[in-house]
């Protein structure tokens, strides 16, 4: 894998930066919604605390007439299975006496119970009382008499008296009083008026609930034996403080509607599990810089949003239908728990989380209904989705920024690295020798140092080669000057008249010395035809003319072996620029080595043919094939295949300074076995010369 | 009277070895180590022949400094270099100095002795003046045998011997081709046939320092050289 690739791998690695966003916007998120269970358990608790003084029954002193709401029509019969649900509701009825005592209050217990209720804007009063003889109006008696009910209005500021008495049970209408006499009928008022056992009940129906101000509602039982007795909401008949007319299902909503936050909505449930409040306020819509502009942005808070909600889809913990608890696991538990209890649900995919809080309102010790809040945390859901798609889609970018960067950057050190590589490659030439010049990088860095490291030790090598090169010739320069001690005095020697043994001796060191010359002469034989080829004196000539002259010549000089020139297109040009004797020079040592390897009357060839820009020349020579590891190293110094035989001195030279030679001319040399197995042919490419000079 | 030769080496094996074989042809031959000592005896007396070895002791071109002395003192003194270095550059400096030849430490003795009489020779030849010259003449090239010098187109050639001795054997015959080995057999030296072929490409410069249009050296490839056919120039 290239270093690139690997880079770009690890620089995958910043995608951990979304990843870890995404963390900590989860984790924000769920401290949020902590935060917000908390915040709404306090506000449950407050609200809790201000519903259940809504539920208390009602100190005897107030002077509050609670008017529920009642969700069933009121038939005004004087049967109380319309008022069941406000059974509980009953109202203190604390004043009494009789009317000679003109308003001074009565002692003992009170017989009556008042109960009063609202439905669509009308206000109803359900009077029940015990009375064991119950008289009837006479209604041929001018003055109001027998059992009867006195209801005071303010409406205005202004009281008005109405009576209600009837001279049999059903429906009454009321009388306004005028006075003390009976007024005109108010068919707006009406009544309905039933007995029971020892008691009866009046069911009191007053239109226009908001306009009463106050109320005041007295029973006077009339007696046969005894001053009549009354009981009532006020001091006396004329008493200018009344009873206000509350209700507290609405008051209670108007509290809570004070307390409630935002996207909040609460409702409290009474022991029976009716939906006895119900307030919400709904969610502002967002502020413009809290939301992510643009198409992108949409995008990415759906994707976010899309990853953030993943959480399945949760049913509310409880359910209502017609005003009423249908199902209440959340209700239960808290009533269970006898505390408050909180859960999360979500109603919708896409939607708000909604966090639910329960909460017993007591009543006197005991459960008398349930509060129920509910939050929709889309305020969370807003601040963590925005925070996460910023979150993110700033992650990303800076992931993809660094991905990039490491990229180029990585791109930049692979590029350095290669061209490091390439130059190295480029100094190490074909053959082994360092040739070009390696460019050192300046860079204060690893790879500038590997490169320094480089050129030093391309430096040595170079050296090392040159210095080996070289050895051959220095050597038998060095060598030269005892070997002409050794010979002149040999010559010496000989000159004095030697016999017998010590001729002979003297004529072996001679010949010893004649060949130590021969091999100092080949060793310097490379430095000297580089430096003939220095010299210059190049020139254009033939290499074909060159061979149809020369191959024929050396037929003499290698009798054992036919020397064969071949050249398929005579018709071609082949001027090359060079040195001729040079050429000459290589062909000797091409031609020598292979008359060597070849076997007795076996053949020489030598080939010439025109390869695009190149002169192609082979040698080509039956015989034994070139060892494989051989094939590369043959130009090398000092490297021969000869085992030894033969007369001159070998020392391996002859192909190396073929190389030279051909590397002067700018052509490439090699060695290989024959295609047919045949033997070895010697390949010399040699670059034409450009016909357009 | 025998002639006096001075030999510089600063290699006491060589020299002596060398004094012994001219010694034995019957010259006065007298050995110097070093090139002040040498200097100092020239200038009390010239010897006749001098054969210096261009590394002398501390001076690595020492023998090439000796020649450009002994030069400003006689323009007539034959200088043979005789030396173990071979390359083109040292050869090329050492004729250029005014040495008449340049032999390496290969030779053998005998031709070492074999140039020195051929030196001589000349010397002789210019001292005696003789009338009756023994010429070659091949179109514009004139060789004088008695001299050992040539001219083309009249104008002299600053040849070394074994320049000469390397024209002579062409020019003797034109059309033949001389082979490397042949040409040194003429010219009484043992070279390789590098130097061979650096000697005929310097020979064929100072013919065309004369005549720019020269090309009676012809190389025959594989073969040698040949001295190219009057019809033929």
């Amino acid at each position: 894998m290239s270093l690139r690739r690997q880079l770009l791998l690890v620089s995958l690695l910043v995608l951990v930066l979304p990843w870890a966003a995404y963390q900590y916007v989860q984790e924000m998120e769920q401290a949020l919604r902590q935060a917000q269970r908390t915040a709404l358990l306090t506000t449950t608790r407050a609200i809790a605390l201000l519903s259940s003084q809504y539920l208390r029954p009602y100190a005897s002193s107030e002077r509050t007439l609670f008017a529920h709401r009642i969700d069933r029509p009121v038939i005004l019969d004087g049967y109380v299975s319309d008022w069941q649900q406000l059974a509980e509701w009953s109202q203190p009825v604390v004043f009494s006496g009789n009317r000679r005592d003109s308003g001074s209050a009565a002692t003992g217990a009170v017989p009556l119970r008042l109960v009063a209720g609202s439905r669509d804007g009308d206000l109803f009063l359900l009077l029940e009382g015990q009375d064991d003889s119950l008289r009837y109006f006479n209604p041929a008696r001018s003055l109001p008499n027998g059992d009867r009910v006195l209801l005071r209005l303010q409406r205005d500021g202004e009281w008005r008296d109405y009576m209600f008495l009837t001279s049999a049970p059903g429906t009454v209408v009321a009388r306004a009083l005028d006075g003390r006499k009976l007024g005109a009928r108010e068919p707006a008022l009406q009544a309905g008026w039933q007995p029971f056992v020892d008691g009866f009940r009046v069911e009191i129906s007053i239109p226009e609930r908001s306009t009463v101000e106050q109320l005041a509602i007295f029973w006077i039982d009339s007696d046969v034996d005894s001053p009549p007795r009354w009981w009532g909401t006020a001091e006396n008949f004329a008493a200018q403080r009344g009873t206000a007319v509350r209700d507290p299902r609405e008051e209670l909503a108007n509290r809570l509607r004070e307390f409630i936050a935002t996207g909040t909505r609460v409702r409290v449930i009474d022991a029976q599990r009716w939906v006895i409040a119900d307030v919400e306020r709904s969610t502002p819509a967002l502020s413009a810089d809290m939301t992510v502009r643009g198409v992108t942005g949409a995008i990415a808070q759906r994707l976010v949003r899309a990853v953030l909600e993943s959480e399945e889809v949760r049913d509310a913990p409880f359910s209502f239908a017609r005003g009423r608890l249908l199902e209440g696991g959340l209700v239960d538990a808290a009533l269970a728990e006898r505390d408050v209890v909180t859960a999360w649900f979500k109603p919708r995919r896409f939607a708000d989380s909604v966090v639910a809080a329960a909460m017993p309102l007591t009543r006197a010790g005991e459960a008398a209904g349930v509060l129920l809040v509910e939050q929709r945390s889309d305020l969370v859901a807003a601040v963590t989705g925005l925070a996460m798609t910023r979150l993110v889609l700033l992650t990303f970018f800076a992931a993809i920024v660094v991905a990039g960067g490491l990229l180029v950057y990585s791109s930049f050190l692979s590029w350095r690295i290669r061209r490091l590589r390439n130059s190295v490659e480029g100094a190490i030439g074909e053959d082994g020798t360092i040739t070009g010049s390696f460019p050192e990088s300046s860079a204060a860095d690893e790879i500038g140092e590997l490169s320094r490291g480089y050129g030093r030790l391309l430096r040595q090598v170079r050296e090392y080669t040159e210095y080996l090169r070289k050895l051959a010739s220095n050597l038998s320069h060095e060598l030269r000057t005892p070997l002409a001690v050794v010979s002149s005095s040999l010559e010496n020697l000989q000159s004095e008249s030697l016999e017998g043994r010590p001729a002979v001796y003297a004529d072996r060191a001679q010949q010893g010395a004649a060949r130590l010359r021969a091999i100092l002469s080949a060793m310097s034989e490379a430095s000297r035809v580089e430096q003939a080829l220095q010299g210059g004196d190049r020139q254009s000539f033939d290499l074909h003319a060159l061979l149809r002259e020369v191959v024929p010549a050396y037929r003499d000089v290698y009798p054992k072996c036919r020397i064969e020139f071949v050249c398929t297109q005579p018709e071609q040009s082949y001027t090359t620029s060079g040195v001729p004797e040079l050429i000459v020079q290589m062909l000797d040592k091409l031609i020598d080595n292979a008359a060597d390897f070849t076997p007795a009357a076996g053949l020489v060839e030598v080939q010439l043919a025109r390869h695009r820009n190149n002169l192609v020349l082979r040698v080509k020579n039956e015989g034994l094939l070139l060892p494989d590891a051989m094939q590369s190293r043959l130009f090398d110094p000092m490297v021969t295949l000869r085992e030894g035989k033969g007369d001159g001195p070998h020392l391996g030279f002859g192909l190396h300074i073929v190389r030279i030679i051909v590397q002067l001319h700018e052509g490439t040399v090699s060695a290989r076995n024959a295609g047919d197995g045949s033997g070895v042919e010697i390949v010399v490419e040699l670059p034409c010369e450009q016909i357009d000079r | 009277m025998r002639r006096r030769i001075a030999i510089v080496e600063d290699e006491y094996a060589i020299r002596e070895n060398y004094r012994d074989a001219l010694a034995r042809q019957g010259y006065d031959v007298s050995l110097y180590t070093d090139r002040l000592a040498a200097l100092a005896a020239f200038r009390e007396r010239l010897p006749e022949l001098v054969v210096i070895d261009i590394g002398l002791g501390d001076e690595p071109e020492g023998g090439f400094d000796l020649c450009r002395e002994l030069r400003a003192m006689s323009n007539r003194v034959p200088i043979i270099f005789l030396t173990a270095r071979d390359t083109e550059l040292d050869v090329v400096s050492g004729l250029r100095l005014g040495a008449d030849d340049y032999l390496t430490k290969d030779i053998s003795l005998q031709q070492l002795v074999a140039r020195v009489v051929a030196l001589f020779r000349r010397v002789q030849a210019f001292e005696e003046d003789a009338g009756d010259a023994q010429l070659i003449v091949r179109g514009d090239l004139t060789l004088d045998l008695d001299r050992l010098t040539a001219t083309w187109q009249g104008q002299p050639l600053e040849l070394t011997l074994t320049e000469f001795w390397m024209i002579h054997s062409l020019a003797r015959h034109p059309g033949h081709v001389k082979s490397r080995q042949q040409l040194m057999d003429a010219a009484n030296v043992v070279f390789d046939d590098n130097t061979v072929t650096s000697h005929v490409k310097r020979l064929r410069r100072k013919f065309v320092d004369i005549d720019p249009g020269f090309n009676a050296i012809q190389t025959a490839y594989g073969a040698g050289y040949r001295w190219r056919p009057e019809q033929m120039q």
